[in-house]
């Protein structure tokens, strides 16, 4: 069961890792569509066309990508004045109903995003202006599969924190 | 609209949540589920609206500049600018009482211009300034002391990570914000420096007695010089960009970030660092964009369940008071900012405070937002969870200095932002004038 465990978890944690590093790839793809952008405007009067709209989606993707990796380095911002003076029994079951409140909360966030991506990708959905049109599937199954992705390195830390095995 | 008891009942259980250490993203948005739930009747709803903030909320191309302003002053943190900036200033500074001291607190002024965040500043300082301060028989708790609190006027010059939230949250211009924060930050830096300068004159053992003005002399290399004209462009660039309308928040922070990266590779960071920048820039601002994404789910709550309207009446009830209203809201940035961190304070009270403070009291919401930062900065350097006082902490290994040295040496800091804020709510122009002129310019 352990052996089974470290497997998934070793998975899971390289899964987190390589989005870790593609989100950090991206932003500095963003930075470089910014700088084109305004140098073009600037420089030739003709910015890029759909620069906004890329940028605007890339934010909710890198943001998305590196959920994961937040939670798994258990960085999410958190008030610890009582975990502090906890002793070890209250720790582990403040940090386990983190943990289980979070589950809850990307499992919500992927349920709420289920249909809306199904519907997406039947009907084709696109959006965006006539001269920039762009699909919005990328984005919706994006939020979806990194909800899930996030709920379920939620899942693994609470197993890890229930048997104390290190992370 | 469910009025007094509602929003109790809100508050509470949130207030439980996050003394419970759960992460406040995750308790406000929880709660915000449930409790528009509670008000339809129909999970249908909150599950609906949770999907259309997921993939609305933050799908801005204003967002952007939260990443990449935080990534701007990675590179510029691990580049080792903020020394250069320390050791010109000091050069610069000679004769002065307390010149190390003043060094910090200038220096901290200029880096704080490039990077949005007190914790970065306290980091790099306590490692820069620390040792210089001790090697000339500065008193310990005045040192530390005056690292901890400099370190602050990282989030109240621009640009910074708590103006941008605020100006998300209330819907403002973050480029006025940011101009806004301009003249504040520069008082506060002249209020720290004034009282570094008199204790000094009154007390000059606690700074070594001068012995700093006889036994250093500061060179500088070229790369050094570079490294500090480098940051001090980088500076012009942004804010000037914004100021004079070349460039938006998101294109200053975009176009800052990659000559920050040219600037870090010119002054020799390896490829690695530059690597761990990037991750380090992901590691702050994904859960930042989490609670955005919460932050829009909370206001619908708030609006939908009148708990803002039940607020306001509460503060009608105690007389309507202008002066009181404010002063309540600075104790209870004050007192939150003891326990939780800036981002998270601002995101469960300013949604509720905003709106009472612009439409009910009439305040200007630029001055507003600037007295609530420095209140909330304030609380940064209060015990018991004093957030730079603990990065100072971590940064020096001296051990002699204790918690409690560097809470006592921070005293005189956290008064002054406080007298600051009080300043500016007798004088609100001086947050909102700066703003109002790049406006008609």
């Amino acid at each position: 069961m352990l052996i089974f465990f470290k497997k998934v978890d070793s998975f899971n944690d390289k899964i987190v890792q390589f989005f870790k590093y593609l989100a950090s790839f991206l932003l500095v793809i963003v930075g470089l569509l910014i700088l084109s952008d305004v140098v073009l405007r600037g420089a030739f009067n003709k910015p890029l066309i759909g620069v906004p709209e890329i940028i605007a989606n890339l934010v909710v993707i890198i943001a998305f990508f590196q959920f994961a990796y937040a939670v798994s380095i258990e960085s999410m911002l958190r008030s610890d004045f009582t975990i502090e003076k906890a002793g070890p029994r209250l720790k582990k079951f403040l940090d386990l109903l983190s943990c289980f409140l979070g589950l809850i909360f990307f499992v919500l966030l992927a349920t709420s995003s289920y249909s809306s991506m199904i519907k997406s990708f039947i009907s084709s959905e696109f959006e965006g202006h006539a001269s920039f049109r762009f699909p919005t599937l990328p984005l919706k199954a994006t939020i979806f599969l990194f909800s899930c992705l996030t709920a379920f390195t939620y899942l693994l830390l609470i197993v890890s924190k229930i048997f104390n095995l290190k992370k | 609209m469910l009025g007094f008891d509602f929003s109790f009942w809100i508050i509470i259980v949130l207030i439980s949540l996050i003394a419970l250490s759960v992460p406040v993203v995750i308790a406000l948005g929880l709660v915000s589920f449930f409790g528009l739930y509670f008000i339809t009747g129909n999970v249908n709803v909150p599950l609906s609206l949770l999907n259309n903030t997921a993939y609305g909320a933050i799908r801005d191309y204003i967002f952007a500049v939260i990443p990449l302003f935080v990534l701007m002053g990675e590179l510029i943190s691990r580049s080792g600018a903020a020394e250069d900036l320390y050791n010109l200033i000091n050069k610069s500074l000679k004769k002065i009482p307390a010149r190390l001291a003043l060094a910090t607190i200038f220096g901290n002024t200029v880096f704080g211009a490039v990077t949005g965040v007190s914790i970065a500043s306290a980091a790099a300082f306590s490692k820069i300034a620390y040792p210089q301060m001790v090697k000339f028989n500065y008193n310990k708790t005045v040192a530390v002391g005056c690292i901890a609190g400099s370190a602050c006027l990282g989030m109240i010059i621009p640009p910074s990570i708590l103006m941008i939230v605020w100006g998300v949250l209330t819907e403002q211009s973050i480029g006025k914000l940011f101009i806004a924060g301009i003249i504040p930050g520069i008082i506060l830096a002249l209020l720290f420096a004034i009282f570094c300068f008199v204790l000094a004159y009154f007390r000059p053992d606690l700074f070594g007695q001068g012995s700093e003005n006889q036994a250093l002399e500061v060179n500088l290399t070229k790369r050094q010089y570079w490294g500090a004209v480098g940051v001090s462009f980088l500076i012009v660039l942004v804010l000037g960009g914004i100021w004079f309308g070349f460039f938006t928040p998101t294109e200053a922070a975009g176009i800052g970030a990659l000559f920050a990266l040219i600037l870090a590779i010119l002054k020799g960071v390896s490829f690695k660092e530059i690597l761990d920048s990037v991750l380090e820039t992901g590691k702050i601002s994904a859960p930042i964009l989490l609670i955005l994404i919460c932050a829009q789910m909370y206001s619908r709550l708030l609006a939908m369940g009148g708990i803002t309207d039940a607020l306001t009446n509460v503060f009608t009830d105690i007389g309507g008071n202008k002066v009181l209203i404010l002063f309540i809201m600075v104790v209870v940035w004050f007192i939150l900012g003891m326990f939780i961190d800036s981002v998270s304070i601002i995101l469960l009270t300013v949604p509720i405070f905003a709106p009472i403070a612009n439409k009910f009291l009439g305040f200007d919401p630029l001055s507003f937002a600037i007295i609530g930062i420095l209140a909330i900065e304030a609380g940064l350097l209060t015990p018991p969870l004093g957030l730079c006082v603990y990065t100072v902490k971590g940064c020096v290994t001296d051990p002699e200095v204790t918690l409690g040295r560097i809470f006592y040496g921070s005293v005189p800091y956290w008064i002054l932002l406080i007298v600051l804020a009080a300043l500016i709510m007798m004088f609100p122009g001086l947050a909102s004038w700066l703003p109002a002129v790049m406006t008609k310019s």
